[in-house]
């Protein structure tokens, strides 16, 4: 502190503005203290637990889809018609399919495929949704206009349906699947991310860039959309669990990942039909992997809004 | 010396659902090279929108620039494609906005924020372009500026923004520069240092300034030439003396009358301008003004008094300029 005034004094000329930054300076860095992981990571436990429980399965998942092979030795698309349909125990630690696949090798392998699709989706369809979202505010007038109709008209599809639709257009498979799953969440991210970039359009800073002769694509790019982080963030991690969760759907009806890829809807969809009753397991497991995985996305996704959310933060 | 800006009867519309408002209507003036020329008005009169239309940064819906010229350095910025125009704003014309709360960007850095701005116009590498902004920062009277580079703008006070803002506004070596109500935000013993600063600034590295205030404490000690505006229209132009010390104009002269002056006595009671400025959709053949106005005439209401010449530096529109002394005596 007495080093920060005595720097005023020989560089400033007036005593006001100087002391009031440097205090404001003081402060600032005070309240960031120097925390240690372990010490972020009790923080995190304490503020929100919940989202903290979402944030291990998360990293669960993603680890399971890092590391399968070495998690698991067995081929997951092997057949093993010897060991049909067995049920849990010592040998399959989960039990087996009706080809005599080991299903914690297909849990495993099937995390890999949720995540792919649900991040690729995730993080395309986001970010279509910002560029068009912040440039329909930018812009305004007709551009906006015509930009909002053609996002009414998708929203007023739902999910799944306008994903069917796609796939019913394109057929099936992972490539279409993420295609299916991406352009319905384009216009979902544009709305919400049009809303706050009208905001920051009003902000004379963006009236100073463009007297300072910045193009649009840069104002756009490099001042409105690092302006509206948070309500991106938020709709991303959202988006992660529903894409898994529409991969899923659209693989139990069959118009998603193809066999043998290992896939958890395909999974249900493969067990729940014949084998309810008689081996259960080939239909649980997968279904407790899709609500896991949905849930802990939801959770992890609600801490990041709540972390985001000044308006929340200091409740 | 060299006229650098020409506004030649400019007119900036607004077309709204509730008629075309005349925000700026035939407007003309001149700046010379690195000459101070103060714009001065109450809120509404068509200040700013003035200045927008020279950076044709006017938004289209629902403003446009529907008639009149403004050459600067020789060309017609009215004609110029946008490609054109955004090469000359940033880089011949700087801007300075009034709020240094909310114009500089939150989330970059100013080291980034000046940086940009000169790699946008020169073909400069980013060692240089960091080099020039220390040195932009060290010459506004910023200290550390190495340091300041990596801050934020929250890091700083309004004041030390503006600072930053006029860096910004002066990094391309610009000819003119356009500062609309920089004062205006920030408080009475920052305003005069800024506007020093300003003042020295421009100056030293002879750039034209147009200072947009409602604030004739500023006009009087840092403009060479003032214009007065009401209602879309300049109503009386000359030297700061010439404004000050000779108003031709009931406006000019109610406007003078209605702020605290330091050479007449303490207990002089302050004479407010009566009524509200017109509704600019709703105006008439005659003269805005004339509803607020202790000399108006039956011709008043009939016709719009020209901009006529009173001396060699000052010009007025007004039926009684003539009479104007006498009869306010």
């Amino acid at each position: 502190m007495r080093g920060s005034i005595r720097a005023f004094v020989t560089v400033e000329d007036t005593g006001m503005v100087t002391v009031s930054e440097i205090q404001v300076e003081e402060q600032f860095e005070d309240l960031s203290p120097k925390t240690t992981f372990m010490g972020m990571i009790s923080l995190m436990l304490r503020k929100q637990p919940l989202g903290s429980f979402g944030a291990v399965i998360v990293i669960a998942m993603v680890f399971m889809a890092v590391f399968a092979e070495i998690l698991t030795s067995i081929d997951p698309e092997d057949n093993n018609l010897e060991y049909m349909l067995t049920a849990p125990g010592e040998m399959f630690f989960l039990g087996t399919d009706q080809f005599g696949r080991d299903l914690l090798t297909r849990i495993i392998y099937g995390a890999r495929t949720a995540l792919f699709v649900g991040f690729t989706c995730a993080i395309i369809g986001s970010s279509l949704g910002l560029v068009l979202g912040v440039a329909s505010a930018y812009f305004g007038g007709m551009f906006d206009l015509i930009i909002q109709r053609v996002v009414d008209v998708i929203m007023a599809f739902p999910l799944i349906i306008l994903a069917l639709a796609v796939v019913a257009t394109l057929g099936p498979g992972v490539e279409n699947v993420i295609i299916a799953i991406t352009i319905p969440f384009i216009p979902q991210c544009a709305r919400v991310v049009r809303s706050n970039a009208l905001a920051i359009r009003e902000i004379p800073y963006i009236d100073a860039a463009r007297a300072l002769g910045f193009s649009h694509v840069r104002i756009i790019m490099r001042h409105m959309v690092p302006n509206v982080m948070a309500p991106f963030l938020i709709m991303l991690t959202s988006f992660l669990g529903q894409a898994i969760l529409l991969e899923a759907s659209l693989s139990y009806l069959g118009m998603g990942v193809q066999e043998p890829t290992a896939a958890w809807g395909l999974m249900l969809q493969g067990g729940a039909e014949e084998y309810a009753e008689s081996a259960p397991w080939v239909a649980v497991w997968p279904g407790i992997a899709i609500s896991l995985a949905v849930f802990g996305f939801n959770l992890f996704g609600d801490a990041v809004r709540d972390t985001l959310d000044p308006k929340l933060r200091s409740q | 010396m060299a006229t650098l800006l020409e506004i030649e009867n400019l007119q900036t519309h607004f077309f709204t659902s509730a008629g075309v408002v005349k925000a700026v209507d035939g407007v003309s003036y001149t700046v010379d090279e690195g000459e101070t020329v103060a714009v001065v008005g109450e809120s509404g009169c068509g200040k700013s929108v003035t200045a927008m239309s020279i950076l044709r940064l006017i938004p289209w819906p629902p403003g446009k620039i529907v008639g009149g010229s403004i050459k600067f350095d020789g060309q017609d910025l009215l004609q110029l494609t946008e490609e054109e125009m955004r090469n000359i704003r940033g880089r011949d014309i700087g801007m300075i906005f009034q709020e240094p709360m909310t114009s500089l960007n939150p989330v970059l850095t100013i080291g980034l924020q000046l940086t940009e701005t000169l790699m946008a116009h020169t073909d400069i590498t980013a060692k240089k372009a960091n080099e020039r902004a220390v040195e932009l920062l060290g010459m506004v009277g910023i200290s550390e500026p190495e340091r300041r580079l990596v801050q934020y703008p929250h890091h700083l006070s309004g004041g030390m923004r503006q600072r930053v803002v006029i860096a910004m506004a002066l990094s391309c070596d610009p000819k003119l520069i356009i500062a609309d109500e920089p004062t205006t935000a920030l408080d009475v013993t920052i305003q005069a240092q800024i506007l020093e600063l300003m003042k020295d600034l421009t100056k030293r590295l002879g750039v034209a300034m147009i200072v947009i205030t409602h604030n004739l404490g500023v006009v009087a000690r840092y403009a060479d030439r003032v214009n007065v505006m009401y209602a879309g229209r300049i109503i009386e132009s000359g030297s700061a003396q010439d404004i000050y010390y000779n108003p031709k104009h009931p406006y000019t002269l109610a406007l003078l009358k209605s702020v605290p002056r330091m050479d007449q006595a303490r207990q002089a009671k302050l004479d407010p301008v009566d009524g509200q400025p017109p509704d600019l959709s709703q105006l008439d053949a005659g003269c805005s003004f004339r509803a607020r106005c202790r000399f108006a005439t039956a011709k008043c209401a009939q016709e719009y008094p020209a901009l006529e010449k009173v001396s060699d530096t000052q010009y007025a529109a007004c039926w009684e300029k003539d009479n104007l002394e006498e009869k306010a005596s």
